[in-house]
């Protein structure tokens, strides 16, 4: 019963798991494509959902190892820390944040303004969720040439040290982007906009000619979304507050500016830069995708007919004395020491034991015999009678 | 049947449910089975002697019981598989190449046949049986001799040109399931005590022996040419020390040994060699210790690579 249990809470979670990584792909992809905000927000909260699942996951196995005191073993041997990484930080600093952010869209600018400032700099930790897809490396257990532990083994690690270097390197790079070139990063398009409604602001000479050159200025620059004078009354506004409803979600989506000399103040569409982030982020995805593709589908393959085949055979032939079989030595591969290995056991080993079979040296003692006592239930059953 | 052999023919059958032996043919479940109750006689005396079973009987009666039993129900699949194979699989029209005298065909099958179920009653003649029939069961001879004879390489000329058989190619691969047939005939006069005697288990015997055999089978199977007769007892002796042997002995001793253990259907590991060919490359490494020709197994093996089996 506990084990049907076990078994439907694993299913849950692979299904779980599969299914967060189409909603990473997916919320990129509204970004990319400029989705309405419903679709959008579903995202949002879908990715709230499922970091809220993973978290609770990892705290109850968590509690588990903890009750059966092998805290260390399932944290570092039975890969707790892709469970954390892959669930906590991403709970607590990217879709929490991002739902509070939702829920506060109609709270004030300011806070919308603070929270932006904190996503931007956490939203690296998003990287980590590709972190998941070592854990739906185990699905691939029954797929054709993964089926020995010992190629499930080299496969599992192989994996979570290339998926890990990956992230690892990206989510560095990331940082030093936020932080070092934080210059840089402030050059952005909508930073240069700024700049030049300040400029056109200082230039004109009175609050007529100031509303007059703004709104020319907004009106040609595809990135003002609303500008407001000192008193904050709208000089320019391109949506309509039924459009912004529909068009925009994230707090990531627009920028606040004021001018404390002059009082005015703007809101710049930022999307563009989120595009890039965007295509940055699905390229990355792609990345991990196909690495772990080529990994499964390619090199596992590669490694179960090279190494944990010829292994198996002649483990069979140590084991049973009928079985004869003889390993297939590619000749691209006849110098590898598993193939040396197999030469011997085609040469000599197979033919030694077939000698001492027919001498009736190994038939009963290494229990030759197809018939096993063991297997004759009847015997036991009727004896019980 | 009285019930103590009926409970022993019970007792048989259920063993012989055991799908570990489900694709082995009569012959070979036979000496499965021989070989278990040998193996766990004391394991299995406590049982038998219960009250389900034979209760009272000593050891020995009760596995005398089981053995006849275990013949009583491998004849009943054996006693038919031996008729096709003398019927249906083997023409003996070739013997016309051998003797001026044609005697009917039916008188031949009737004769072997007869000869066979006189030799099967002893049981180390079943034990010697098992590898010749088995071949026969599975088609070995057709399977290689048919791809040997059209390569005509090593098989083909031994078969032609040394031992000078002139006949069609299907006479040939009939004179050899012949041989595979009665090679068996070697342990007619030999008694159960000579069950483990371990030169009988490797398979060759003297000359001098198989001539005296010879002489004992002579008037049974007096409707087959000596050559024939001589080609299947033939087939017990070592290539190594007889260099002269007939080709058909040689290729009988080989299919006969190949089929012994084979098991029909067997699965084949990734990265593993098939059956036949894994076989095949064992018996030229050990060609000397069975007294196969080496040549023979190369071809076999050959041919065994060539088309995968």
């Amino acid at each position: 019963m506990k084990k049907d249990r076990i078994q439907i809470f694993e299913i849950v979670v692979f299904s779980a798991i599969l299914l967060v990584l189409v909603q990473t792909f997916l919320e990129d992809f509204a970004s990319l494509m400029g989705w309405m905000r419903t679709p959008r927000e579903i995202l949002v909260w879908t990715g709230f959902a499922f970091d809220l699942f993973f978290t609770i996951e990892f705290l109850t196995r968590l509690y588990w190892a903890f009750t059966e005191k092998r805290v260390k073993q399932y944290f570092f041997h039975e890969r707790g820390w892709i469970d954390f990484a892959a669930s906590v930080p991403l709970l607590m600093l990217n879709s929490g944040p991002s739902v509070f952010a939702l829920v506060s869209a109609t709270a004030s600018v300011v806070m919308i303004s603070g929270i932006l400032n904190v996503l931007k700099v956490l939203k690296v930790v998003r990287i980590a969720r590709v972190l998941r897809f070592l854990r739906i490396i185990k699905l691939f257990r029954n797929i054709k040439y993964a089926d020995s532990k010992m190629t499930q083994r080299h496969m599992m690690r192989i994996t979570t040290l290339i998926i890990t270097t990956v992230v690892i390197v990206i989510f560095g790079f990331s940082i030093l982007q936020n932080t070092l070139l934080a210059e840089t990063h402030s050059q952005t398009a909508s930073t240069v906009v700024w700049r030049q409604i300040v400029a056109a602001n200082n230039a004109a000479h009175s609050p007529a000619g100031v509303r007059t050159v703004l709104t020319l200025y907004a009106k040609t620059e595809s990135l003002v979304w609303e500008i407001s004078d000192p008193t904050g009354k709208a000089v320019y506004s391109r949506y309509s507050p039924t459009e912004i409803q529909e068009r925009f979600i994230k707090s990531s989506d627009y920028e606040h500016f004021f001018d404390p000399k002059t009082g005015i103040t703007a809101v710049l569409d930022t999307r563009p830069v989120l595009y890039q982030e965007a295509i940055q982020n699905l390229l990355f995805f792609s990345l991990v995708v196909i690495l772990v593709g080529v990994l499964v589908f390619l090199y596992s393959p590669h490694f179960a007919l090279t190494v944990s085949d010829p292994v198996l055979i002649m483990k069979n032939g140590m084991k049973d004395p009928h079985y004869n079989l003889e390993i297939k030595i590619p000749a691209l591969y006849k110098d590898d020491d598993v193939y040396e290995l197999a030469e011997e056991y085609n040469e000599v080993f197979l033919p030694l034991k077939d000698r001492d079979l027919t001498a009736g040296k190994s038939e009963k003692d290494a229990g030759g015999l197809s018939l096993k006592l063991e297997d004759l239930d009847f015997l036991s059953d009727e004896k019980n009678q | 049947m009285d019930v103590l052999t009926q409970k022993g023919t019970q007792f048989i059958g259920r063993l012989l449910e055991n799908p570990a032996i489900a694709t082995l043919s009569p012959l070979q479940k036979e000496l499965q089975i021989l070989e278990f109750l040998g193996a766990h006689r004391n394991e299995l005396y406590p049982t038998l002697s219960s009250n389900q079973f034979f209760p009272g009987k000593p050891e020995g009666e009760i596995f005398a019981i089981l053995l006849s039993s275990l013949y009583l129900v491998i004849n009943q699949s054996l006693d038919p598989a031996l008729k096709h194979i003398v019927s249906a699989q083997i023409d003996f029209s070739f013997i016309k190449h051998f003797s001026t005298s044609q005697p009917a065909p039916e008188s031949v099958r009737q004769s072997v046949l007869m000869f066979l179920k006189k030799l099967l009653t002893r049981p180390l003649a079943r034990r010697t049986a098992t590898g010749p029939l088995t071949a026969l069961e599975l088609g070995l001879v057709d399977r290689y001799l048919d791809h040997g004879l059209s390569r005509r390489e090593y098989m083909c000329m031994e078969l032609e040109k040394v031992q000078r058989l002139r006949m069609e190619s299907v006479e040939i691969k009939n004179y050899i399931k012949t041989t595979l047939l009665l090679k068996p005939a070697i342990a007619l006069p030999l008694a159960e005590a000579d069950m483990n005697n371990q030169e009988l288990r490797g398979a060759t015997v003297q000359p001098v022996f198989a001539e005296r055999v010879h002489t004992l089978i002579k008037n049974d199977l007096k409707l087959l040419p000596d050559e024939v007769q001589k080609s299947a007892l033939n087939a017990n002796l070592s290539y190594e020390e007889n260099r002269e042997l007939e080709a058909t002995s040689r290729i009988a001793a080989i299919l006969s040994a190949r089929a012994a253990y084979a098991k029909q259907f067997t699965k084949i590991d990734r990265g593993a060699d098939t059956p036949d060919k894994s076989w095949f490359s064992i018996a030229r490494r050990n060609a000397k210790f069975y007294g196969f020709d080496l040549k023979m197994c190369e071809e076999f093996y050959k041919i065994a690579s060539d088309f995968g089996y």
